[in-house]
């Protein structure tokens, strides 16, 4: 089989993208500095940085810190405000042939509703991400999906809002994300995004303090890749045919196809962008050279057909039901 | 892997280069790779990012470029090793093909008229000037060098230049050139105001244009040559050193406070004006 005979196409709800390929919020910036290496209708689609309503400065430097195959970051969600971004960034990324995924963040439920209600009838807009676990808040009490409570409280907010497809944007920091995800889809969710970063800290041993000004921040990248196969794998089996936006770590063709196999239906490449401005349209390319030496005619015949561990290895499906 | 993308001449481009050569400078090390569709655009104060295969180790590490040789499509890197990453990098024999990233970032901006310049840097951040000075010297402007550092292992090795180059030594503890601190000779460069570069009624007499600075090196530095150039009104450029990420914009990691908000040095800067920079919220920079 050859790469033109395969089709990389998927289905993200009600979305249709021409491969599965998309950016991981806070990973693309405007889209503009990313344009200077590839062409953005090579992507499936862009997840923006998550907005806010009023400007946020965000937290002050050392903001990272690279840690074993991975990184610690505390941005603290620096944004220009939604207002600024529907100006200035969103009508150039909208001319890109490429559709838009419009990540929003707010510190209470009104917030998330105004922020749906700024965005509804703004053109250019694919589908909303409600970024509802940002580790790098003040208050812990206010990682809406921390709980299926505040989980849905939030989404609804933005569901009862607007018409666009919406993903809520889920932490791995919790005991069943299966039951938040089920929160989530409960109070109007298209499909979930799964996972933010995990929060996590490093010392610098000699000056005896945090490496991060911020003290603790998000974790991300190949090392927190298995959590999050961990993640989309018990969500796709606990909720079915809902969408699922796998991240954490993926950065080649193996590791999309990887996400697609537990239950993915699009993936995002985050923290491999920073490593490789050009991972992203590298994978792209990568997944239809996979398929083809893999006589596979189609990506999305491939979500979710990872089967049930071995016998003898059912460990995994024993501590979910636990 | 490179994507094929139509781009102006002076975008950054996403490829591979050969390590050609390298040898010490002092406390440093040089290394010379050839990479001629980085070199093309590239001008001072720019930098390249490089993907290092240290184990563990994700991202690329920013490297100033310290000078070019176009004909041949090589540039140099001054590198000093600080951890994994560049230890790896500077550890690598002659042949290697390392991916790398550039030139990216904003350079020096270069006057157009003649001008006395008053280049200064600390440690390695003078490699970068050096290139800058022959620069601004083939453009006919009259440019002193001032290099600083802890103590002269610590101190860049110049290499010999042409005449027109007037070189400022200086260490901390005073084991090359003039003791004290590299801002203390740029306060007195600055109130020479006769412009003694030149000689009698030297051709490069520039004095009565009034001093333009460029520095590059650690931050408490440039806080410190920015305050002195504010002091006596000079203009004033530098080239701003933090720990980066993505190194091409999109990380917010560099961030450097600059009025309400943060500006990133790897898209924004590395070169900023230095009136721009909020110094008293600088770590180490306020004063």
């Amino acid at each position: 089989m050859s790469t033109s005979d395969v089709d990389l196409a998927v289905d993200l709800g009600p979305l249709r993208l021409r491969n599965p390929v998309v950016t991981a919020s806070g990973c693309f910036a405007s889209g503009r500095e990313m344009a200077r290496f590839f062409d953005l209708s090579r992507l499936g689609a862009v997840v923006t940085k998550s907005v806010t309503l009023e400007p946020r400065i965000g937290l002050p430097p050392p903001r990272m810190a690279e840690t074993a195959s991975g990184m610690l970051n505390a941005i603290g969600l620096q944004n220009p405000g939604v207002d600024a971004w529907v100006e200035h960034d969103l009508p150039w990324l909208a001319a890109q042939d490429v559709p838009v995924v419009a990540s929003i963040a707010g510190r209470t439920i009104d917030e998330y509703g105004l922020l749906a209600k700024r965005l509804r009838d703004v053109p250019g807009i694919a589908a909303l991400e409600v970024n509802i676990s940002c580790p790098n808040v003040e208050d812990r009490g206010i990682v809406f999906a921390c709980r299926t409570g505040a989980t849905g409280d939030a989404i609804a907010a933005v569901t009862s809002t607007v018409d666009l497809p919406v993903f809520a944007k889920l932490t791995p920091d919790v005991t069943d994300i299966a039951g938040i995800a089920a929160a989530a889809v409960d109070a109007g969710a298209t499909g979930v995004s799964l996972i933010n970063t995990l929060l996590g800290m490093a010392i610098d041993v000699e000056a005896r303090r945090p490496k991060l000004a911020a003290g603790t921040g998000g974790l991300s990248g190949p090392a927190v890749k298995p959590v999050a196969i961990r993640a989309v794998h018990q969500v796709h089996r606990a909720l079915g045919q809902v969408p699922i936006i796998g991240i954490g770590g993926a950065r080649t063709a193996e590791d999309v196809i990887e996400f697609v196999m537990a239950g993915a239906s699009a993936v995002a490449i985050g923290t491999a962008t920073f490593a490789d401005p050009c991972a992203i349209p590298g994978a792209v390319d990568g997944l239809a050279d996979w398929l083809a030496h893999h006589d596979e005619p189609s990506l999305a015949g491939l979500r979710g057909v990872v089967g049930s561990p071995a016998a003898g290895a059912r460990l995994g499906e024993d501590t979910h039901e636990a | 892997m490179t994507a094929t993308v139509e781009r102006d001449a002076s975008a950054p481009v996403v490829t591979t280069g050969t390590l050609v050569a390298r040898r010490p400078a002092g406390g440093y090390h040089v290394l010379t790779v050839a990479a001629p569709d980085v070199v093309d655009a590239a001008v001072p104060g720019q930098f390249v990012s490089v993907e290092v295969g240290a184990r563990g180790t994700l991202l690329r590490r920013p490297f100033a470029i310290a000078g070019v040789d176009r004909a041949a499509g090589l540039l140099d890197l001054v590198i000093a090793v600080v951890g994994r990453g560049s230890g790896w990098l500077v550890a690598r024999p002659v042949s290697t093909t390392v991916a790398l990233t550039g030139p990216l970032g904003t350079g020096f901006a270069v006057p157009g008229a003649p001008t006395r310049c008053l280049l200064v840097g600390g440690g390695y951040g003078v490699a970068a000037l050096v290139w800058l000075a022959g620069r601004l010297v083939g453009a006919g402007h009259a440019v002193e060098l001032l290099s600083g550092a802890r103590s002269a292992a610590a101190l860049y090795p110049v290499p010999p230049q042409e005449d027109a180059l007037a070189l400022h030594e200086v260490t901390e503890d005073g084991s090359r050139g003039r003791t004290g601190l590299v801002t203390d000779v740029l306060v007195d460069r600055l109130a020479d105001t006769d412009d003694a570069i030149g000689g009698e009624g030297g051709r490069r007499r520039a004095g009565g244009r009034g001093a333009m600075v460029f520095a590059c090196g650690p931050m408490p530095m440039l806080a410190a040559v920015a305050w002195v150039a504010a002091a006596r009104g000079r203009p004033c450029q530098v080239a701003v050193e933090e720990h980066m990420g993505c190194s091409v914009g999109v990380c917010m990691t560099c961030v450097v406070p600059a009025g309400r908000g943060y500006v990133r040095a790897c898209i924004d800067g590395p070169v900023l004006d230095a009136t721009r920079v909020d110094w008293a919220q600088v770590e180490g920079g306020g004063r």
